[in-house]
């Protein structure tokens, strides 16, 4: 068929050949090229994202069927956890050295005696239940342990009186007795519940955590029983994308990332929102101008509590009254709407909600002999305030500051604290029991043979009590007003429901400007750093 | 009324104080008000209405301010012999509501000498004073005298005489009695303005009341039995001043703009409609200058769910009116516009100091080229527009191709006012009466009847029109196309007075029996709403006889068309127009069809007004009786990509290719038939 | 007949041929989506891709010339005044008739002369005149957009567009036409675009076997 005709183009080495070459070389290089720019110029206008959230959620692995690894039937808890131990040999071991066990927290050093000292939930007091001390079958009945009865507990508790099944049950009959120092309630089924056993749930911590203060919503304001299955308008992450706490939470070995009140900036034991979504994840400079000064949940979380209420006022001075509960409340929220002698030690805030109980739906009050008088509130606007995400925490025993208002758990942080970032709060405020003579907080023993639910005796429950939490008790006690600070974490809206500039700028907005530091509104002032518009006596509000 | 120099340096001296130590910010700017009354004696003594010309004059020049204010002069500086201006009806006689016919309120200020009477002066007060800042044609005659002043002489005169309501003649109007209204400070300068108490002032005719009304809400004065008003002496300050948190004097806010051009809303209430004529520009254009979402209104809009933008992005990033509409002579905001700037400046440095424009503040604000505002024309394009505050081409050069064409041949309205959410007037029908004696009105944008809770509001895309810019450039923009039907008659020819309007449809309190029987077409003897409409040369016809039998001379219909551009309502870019396909397609937005009217007066066309800046190239057209108006952007010398093709191209160029096919086509098979021979042939 | 196996096409040209096939048609489909014609990329795709291929298209038209010019290919495209007209008239004849009949190329090809007179002349007015027209029209829209003053010198959007457009008209019948006749050129109606991909193709042998490169 022929011969070659012409001569193979590339084997000249001539000046012209080289240039041709380069000329091939450069046309498909371009070519190339300019598809490729095509091909990334057609993409990118559908997909803007840069940082992409999902990339930092959790991959799950396959969950393990345990159903066959059980038989015959559990006469009790720990029967079930040496079961578990059987396979996850160091669960226990991992179990008991984090907080959900030891109820407390890293070593630290009091500030007051400079010893050394461990605070967590075992010792601490708040302005709710006020101490577990002396109470302890009612309390640990959100223990992941079986029998904490009494202080001596931690002395001789083995691994076997770790609770797996409070956390790892599927089966959604496993629960705790209310007053069973965290044994399981009568009638649940144990083998079942050791069968169904899987990663955590919402309810694994929603169960204890969601009720937190003795009921629905009681005391973080923003978790309650509407967060297992809340909708898109309650909660973005677990209404609109399903996620689940432990998909923020991250957990290895048992230690639960996420505290909601660190005594220290101890870095990497929060759960911080920069995690997934970055330092600067709005697509205007204005807003990501707003991360350096504020928290996210400043305006992602708009009210609180959005549909169960939450307790803001808990009066234990109003305990032991006889009669109808509902018309007690009824009686007394009328005397603080009308007498001022009743509004004696009450913050402003409060009176003002007391107010506006019976007009506005989402106000309401609450009675019990046992426990006093409640203001519950729905759908509320956070008190904002710095908070560099310390807490100065109030220690058992220590004499309370002059004042009105006692403070348990204050956040620190102040405009000039470069740390500190405007942030939401729900602050819980009461009136609870105190040593008129020795000025520190009391720890009432309420539950059990004695307590104050049942004898209904201040002078003996508090003696008892104070005997049981290792602080002193004069003999003379008085009723103090006190706050506690809950930042708010959950119930996040997404940018269609957060706050939009004339929520907290202009006339008529939520922040307090002059009490947060500022000279006026930054909007127009300026911001505290760059225009050092801060007031010269700035408080630490 | 000059201030005194004492006070100018005394109030100079405040404001250094106040600027000078911002530790010092509660307290008080402005210093405490002595109010005073015309002849500048303390009204706490003569119990005489407020003078704000003389109270606020002992500080401020008040003269410059009323001369130098449109919302004073309404068209009064600016007035023409009627039928002098090419363009306008024959019936105006100024740009400003002083003068110039608008179909909303229909009423028409009578030309001095003209038989027909309409509104005399102290009619027109009445009726437009609400939405007047009081001062220039309601307190100067023409002769530049004071109007209190005017006493009716032998000639009827709009300015002496004014409508008796009962026989529909002029009757003298007594000036010494009602007073002038004077320029009301407070209407603006108040941060709670009784504007419903200054409005019952005016319409009552109790002029010289209406700017003490105005203080209705600050408690130092009281409406007495009589009409009059007291002054609260416990309000006062001892030495009979009043402390300026006492009567709240603020920089005009957004609201006391809103009380007279629209809805202006603030706060958590969700934002609701009335309709009405105090709420202008909301009811005219469907624009709500609002921080709320439009999702959070009251309002049954349809897709609510989805609206999660502000009614006005502005609003909503703290942006209020007077940032944009300024004092022409504000130190802190103003800058010269272009075309006055010599072009070697881009910032004129040199500027009055605060001193002096506290003295003499302009009260000319900055505008821009909106198509209906015709008053003060001189100071159109004086606004900082979108592009002065924004970079534009830099956020839109990321994604949208050709983003300098955009913006140079459209306003950044076109795409930011995508829709209206809130219904807006789309006719105004004066050739019917409805049983309120007022037109038949009909709003877009609307799914029924305007009012009814449960009417689905769906809102309204607008239309967009080429605008002619005082610098020669056409820019397109986003508007709202009002029509009015009216009948004119009458030698000169006018709109027909209302009065005899009323007289041809009305007997007593029921419509005319010649009217109900053309009109009535299902025959129950009522006319309904819908039954009102002269669609048909029967109906046209009764109701024109009915007109002459009341001595109307050859009544005819009317239509004009009045654009509203639309500047407020802005959305956020997430909101805006962003597919390219929207425009760019042979379903172009640009040209879709703009409802006119829901129906057409037999026999009547309408022309777009003479006096707007906006052209309507293209056509309009019935369909099923609606009149519809189809733009054509090409007409204003645009091609839409996308949308415009040069027919005779596509034609041949079509007929190249399929010509090229067809032949080509051909050649194949012919050359597959021979070679199919040839090869049969060899075997 | 005697073919014989010849290397028709340096692989630079054929390179060169199929980038600028491939842009050309890229241009035309998202020239069409933009007149909204059809809809495929969505519309703002398509116009960045028409900007971005019509500058490559000027871009690699320039490499090409400079190939041409460079390695004398160009000869190839430049018509010989002798006997031109005769020559074309016969190549017209033979598409008109001959071609039906089995009959042999007119013109004969070689290697160095692979061209007949008609595609000389098309392929001339193609390159030079509507080549050009699209490239001008072209930057002249895109320049506008730039430059808006220049609208005085060279008209309008609604002069240039249509101009444009018709130029993409011009552009896709002269595809149909050129794929069309590639059948007629070789021994089988496939070859000629073969021989665009492989740079090979059967020829007619010459009546003589003395041509030097046809033994190399």
């Amino acid at each position: 068929m022929g011969g070659t005709v012409g001569s193979p183009p590339l084997s000249c080495g001539n000046a012209v050949m080289t240039v041709r070459t380069i000329t091939v070389l450069i046309s498909l290089v371009a070519f190339v090229g300019i598809l490729f720019g095509l091909v990334v110029v057609a993409g990118s206008t559908t997909d803007r994202s840069p940082n992409d959230p999902w990339t930092h959620v959790p991959v799950k692995l396959a969950p393990v069927e345990h159903t066959q690894f059980f038989e015959g039937t559990f006469e009790d808890g720990p029967s079930v956890t040496r079961a578990c131990l059987g396979c996850h040999e160091h669960a226990a071991e991992h179990v008991m050295r984090t907080s959900h066990w030891s109820w407390a927290g890293e070593d630290a050093v009091d500030p007051l005696s400079g010893e050394p000292i461990r605070i967590g939930k075992k010792n601490l007091q708040n302005n709710f239940c006020i101490s577990i001390a002396g109470n302890w079958p009612r309390c640990t009945s959100c223990h992941v342990g079986y029998g904490w009865r009494d202080g001596t507990f931690f002395e001789t508790a083995g691994p076997e009186q770790v609770d797996c099944l409070v956390c790892h049950d599927r089966s959604g009959q496993y629960q705790k007795a209310a007053t069973g120092a965290g044994h399981p309630a009568k009638g649940v089924d144990l083998l079942a519940a050791a069968r169904s056993v899987g990663r955590t749930t919402r309810a694994s911590c929603g169960t204890c955590h969601f009720k937190g203060g003795g009921g629905d919503g009681v005391k973080h304001g923003d978790l309650d029983e509407t967060m297992y299955f809340p909708p898109e308008r309650v909660d973005v992450h677990m209404g609109k994308h399903d996620l689940v706490c432990a998909d923020c939470h991250k957990t290895e070995d048992h230690r639960i990332l996420g505290r909601l009140l660190p005594p220290d900036r101890a870095e990497g034991t929060r759960v911080n929102c920069t995690d997934c979504h970055g330092e600067a994840p709005h697509d205007q400079d204005r807003l990501n101008s707003h991360v350096k000064t504020l928290a996210c949940q400043t305006c992602h979380i708009p009210t609180f509590a959005v549909e169960t209420g939450t307790k803001m006022w808990w009066d234990w001075s109003k305990a032991g009254l006889e009669g109808d509960e509902q018309g007690i409340a009824e009686r007394l929220t009328h005397e603080i709407q009308q007498d001022p002698s009743a509004r004696e030690g009450m913050p402003a805030g409060v009176v003002a909600m007391f107010e506006r109980v019976g007009s506005d739906p989402d106000l309401w009050t609450h009675y019990s002999k046992k426990k006093g008088l409640f203001l519950i509130a729905r759908r509320q606007v956070p008190e904002y305030r710095w908070y560099a995400c310390t807490t100065q925490r109030y220690l058992p025993g220590e004499a309370l500051a002059d004042g009105e208002v006692a403070v348990i758990n204050r956040p620190n942080g102040g405009a000039r604290d470069p740390n500190a970032k405007i942030w939401p709060f729900k602050i819980h405020r009461g009136r609870q029991p105190y040593d008129l003579r020795d000025g520190h907080l009391l720890t009432p023993h309420v539950f059990g043979a004695g307590g104050y639910w049942t004898a209904f005796d201040w002078d003996l429950a508090l003696r008892t009590g104070a005997e049981a939490a290792g602080i002193g008790f004069s003999g003379e006690f008085g009723w103090r007003t006190t706050e506690m600070y809950w930042p708010q974490n959950h119930m996040v809206q997404d940018k269609e429901y957060s706050l939009g500039c004339t929520d907290c700028h202009g006339r008529g907005g939520r922040m307090d400007w002059k009490g947060l530091g500022f000279t006026g509104d930054p909007a127009f002032q300026g911001d505290r750093r760059q225009m050092d518009l801060l007031r010269d006596g700035e408080s630490d509000r | 009324m000059r201030p005194s120099p004492s006070l100018v340096a005394g109030l100079a001296l405040a404001l250094a104080f106040a600027f000078a130590s911002p530790a010092s910010a509660g307290s008080p700017l402005h210093p405490p008000v002595v109010l005073l009354d015309e002849e500048g004696a303390e009204v706490l003594e003569t119990g005489k209405p407020v003078s704000p010309m003389v109270t606020c004059g002992e500080c401020h020049d008040t003269d410059y301010i009323a001369e130098h204010s449109y919302h004073v002069a309404v068209g009064f500086d600016e007035r023409f012999e009627p039928g002098s201006v090419a363009g306008v009806p024959p019936w105006n006689t100024s740009p400003g509501t002083f003068g110039r016919w608008d179909a909303r309120r229909y009423r028409r200020l009578t030309v001095p000498g003209e038989a027909a009477f309409d509104l005399g002066v102290a009619d027109w007060i009445r009726l437009f004073g609400d939405r007047h800042a009081g001062g220039g044609p309601a307190f100067l005659a023409r002769d530049g005298g004071p109007l209190a002043d005017r006493r009716a002489g032998e000639a009827i005169d709009p300015e002496t005489h004014a409508l008796d309501p009962e026989t529909g003649e002029p009757v003298p109007w007594d000036w010494q009695a009602s007073g002038a209204v004077e320029m009301n400070c407070f209407l603006c300068h108040l941060g709670r303005p009784d504007n419903a108490a200054r409005i019952d002032e005016i319409r009552a005719g109790a002029f010289a009341w209406a700017a003490t009304a105005t203080l209705g809400k600050t408690g130092l004065v009281t409406r007495q039995g009589d009409g009059t008003w007291a002054y609260e002496r416990s309000a006062f300050a001892e030495d009979g001043s009043v402390t300026r948190e006492r009567l709240g004097i603020v920089d005009p806010r957004s609201r006391n703009c809103g009380q007279c051009h629209g809805l202006v809303h603030e706060g958590a209430e969700p934002v609701t409609l009335t309709y009405g004529l105090n709420q202008w520009e909301t009811a005219s254009k469907g624009q709500v200058f609002s921080a709320q979402l439009v999702r959070d209104s009251a309002l049954n809009l349809a897709n609510k769910e989805g609206l999660s933008l502000p009614w006005d992005v502005h609003a909503a990033r703290l942006v209020v009116c007077t940032d944009c509409h300024t004092s022409l002579n504000n130190p802190v905001f103003f800058s010269e516009a272009e075309r006055s700037r010599p072009s070697h400046l881009s910032y004129d440095a040199r500027r009055p100091s605060i001193g002096d424009y506290l003295t003499k503040p302009s009260h000319n604000f900055t505008k821009g080229e909106s198509a209906q505002g015709t008053t003060a024309r001189r100071l159109d394009g004086t606004m900082r527009r979108c592009e002065d505050c924004h970079d534009a081409l830099q956020v839109h050069e990321e994604w949208l191709p050709n983003p300098r064409r955009h913006l140079r041949t459209m306003l950044c309205e076109t795409c930011h006012v995508p829709r209206v959410h809130a219904p807006a007037r789309q006719q105004t029908d004066w050739t019917v009466l409805t049983t309120m004696r007022g037109p038949r009105i009909e709003y877009r944008g609307t799914d029924g009847p305007i009012g009814d809770p449960a009417t689905l509001l769906p809102g309204f895309e607008p239309v967009i029109l080429p605008r002619h810019q005082k610098n020669g450039r056409i820019r397109h923009g986003p508007h709202n196309l009002c029509t009015c039907w009216s009948w004119v008659g009458g030698e000169p020819e006018r709109p027909v007075r209302t009065r005899e309007l009323e007289a041809a449809w009305f007997v007593g309190d029921a419509y005319h029996p010649d009217v109900v029987a053309a009109l009535d077409e299902d025959g129950d003897g009522r006319l309904a709403r819908e039954e009102l409409r002269l669609d048909t040369e029967a109906k046209a016809a009764a109701v024109k006889a009915r007109l002459e039998a009341v001595g109307v001379k050859a009544p005819r219909i009317a239509g004009w068309i009045q654009p509203l551009s639309l500047h407020h309502g802005v959305a956020p870019g997430a909101f805006a127009t962003r597919r390219c396909e929207t425009c760019h397609a042979r379903e172009s937005r640009l040209t879709r069809p703009f409802e006119l009217s829901s129906y057409v007066p037999a026999g009547a066309t309408a022309k777009l007004v003479g006096d707007s800046n906006i052209r309507m190239p293209g056509r309009t057209f019935t369909s099923e009786g609606r009149l519809f108006y189809e733009p054509v952007p090409t007409a204003s010398g645009r091609y839409v990509i996308g949308h415009d093709r040069a027919g005779w191209i596509d034609l041949v160029g079509a007929f190249l290719v399929i010509g090229t096919l067809l032949g080509v086509l051909a050649h194949a098979l012919l050359r597959r038939h021979h070679t199919r021979r040839r090869e049969g042939a060899q075997a | 007949m005697k073919y014989e196996r010849v290397r028709l096409y340096e692989p630079y040209e054929r390179i060169w041929h199929w980038i600028q096939a491939i842009a050309v048609l890229l241009l035309l489909l998202t020239g069409l989506e933009i007149r909204d014609h059809v809809r495929l990329l969505g519309y703002e795709s398509s116009v960045r891709i028409h900007n971005a291929l019509g500058f490559f298209l000027l871009f690699n038209a320039f490499l090409g010339l400079f190939y041409f010019l460079t390695s004398g290919a160009i000869k190839q495209y430049v018509s010989e005044p002798r006997d031109f007209a005769t020559l074309a008239v016969q190549q017209v004849t033979y598409y008109v008739r001959g071609i039906f009949h089995g009959d042999p190329h007119p013109v004969e090809r070689t290697a160095k002369a692979r061209l007949n007179p008609l595609q000389k002349t098309v392929y001339f007015v193609i390159l030079n005149l509507l080549l050009p027209w699209q490239v001008f029209t072209g930057l002249a829209i895109w320049g506008l957009e730039r430059w808006p003053h220049l609208e005085d010198v060279i008209g309008g959007l609604p002069f240039l567009l249509p101009l444009h457009a018709l130029g993409a008209w011009l552009f896709a019948a002269f595809i149909i036409m050129h794929v069309y006749l590639t059948t007629t050129s070789g021994r089988r109606p496939l070859d000629g675009i073969r021989a665009m991909v492989t740079g090979w193709e059967e020829i007619p042998a010459p009546a003589e076997d003395d041509e030097e490169e046809a033994t190399s």
